[in-house]
């Protein structure tokens, strides 16, 4: 715990933003939605990789997404994981890991957006 | 503005293996379990499934145009979203919304979404926070 990912930088681009509204339904081409901040998620990856666990055996358990400043389109965000929590139960599907991460997103140094996820590690059957 | 509501269930959409991929190259995950259905039958599921946060973002953005047409007056600023994904979503299934919202803090309202199936089973529920 306390691992931390490296600095990543994403440019949320007007080409980026009208495909990834098109995919999801969203048909306002003047804002961003929060949750944009998914493709933001590969520092999260990495982390998973350091540790060994594939991504393949991960499903997604929650997400928190919490806005500081208005995400718009056009902006640069850097971005960074760190692996917080890692709590371990078992159950009729085997053993399950749950693993929580928190990313913060600035821009221009200033916080801009923060999230938490909660993925669960399929371990396997006992 | 109104305190208090429902939001009465209604049919929303269903997703296909198509949009699947279409969405992992957009959003950057590729987790072959929403992707490969050898893979996912690796992992120990039926089949491929769904990304939650395909899910999640059309949810926002039907919360946004729901906002709109409740409180055309509204920024209809999100400031925060809470997501729990509950059970996993195949393609095909088609999925419901229902809910309720409610006066918050300040100048905000919060609202509460279930996404489920037509068998009732219960996908996803969310927690949004928006700014009036």
């Amino acid at each position: 715990m306390g691992k931390k990912s490296s600095k990543k930088k994403f440019h949320f681009s007007q080409e980026w933003a009208k495909a990834f509204h098109k995919v999801v339904g969203f048909n306002n081409s003047d804002t961003l939605l929060l949750t944009s901040l998914t493709r933001l998620r590969d520092t999260e990856f990495d982390l998973l990789e350091e540790m060994g666990i594939p991504l393949g055996q991960c499903l997604h358990g929650e997400q928190e997404y919490e806005s500081f400043q208005s995400l718009t389109i056009g902006k640069e965000i850097e971005y960074c994981s760190e692996f917080t929590q890692f709590v371990e139960k078992k159950g009729a599907l085997g053993s399950m890991v749950f693993l929580i991460f928190t990313t913060t997103f600035h821009n221009k140094s200033q916080l801009m957006a923060k999230s938490q996820t909660t993925l669960v590690y399929l371990k396997g059957k006992k | 503005m109104a305190s208090s509501g429902v939001v009465p269930k209604q049919k929303w959409k269903s997703f296909t293996a198509d949009q699947l991929r279409d969405y992992a190259k957009v959003s950057g995950d590729s987790n072959p379990i929403h992707l490969d259905p050898a893979a996912a039958k690796k992992a120990g599921l039926k089949g491929v499934i769904v990304h939650g946060m395909f899910i999640a973002s059309g949810l926002e953005a039907w919360t946004l145009d729901f906002f709109q047409m409740q409180f055309p007056k509204s920024n209809r600023n999100i400031k925060k979203i809470s997501t729990r994904f509950k059970a996993m979503t195949f393609p095909g299934e088609n999925l419901l919304i229902e809910g309720e919202y409610r006066q918050g803090a300040g100048s905000t309202t919060e609202i509460d979404l279930k996404v489920t199936n037509e068998a009732g089973e219960l996908k996803i529920s969310s927690k949004v926070l928006v700014e009036n």
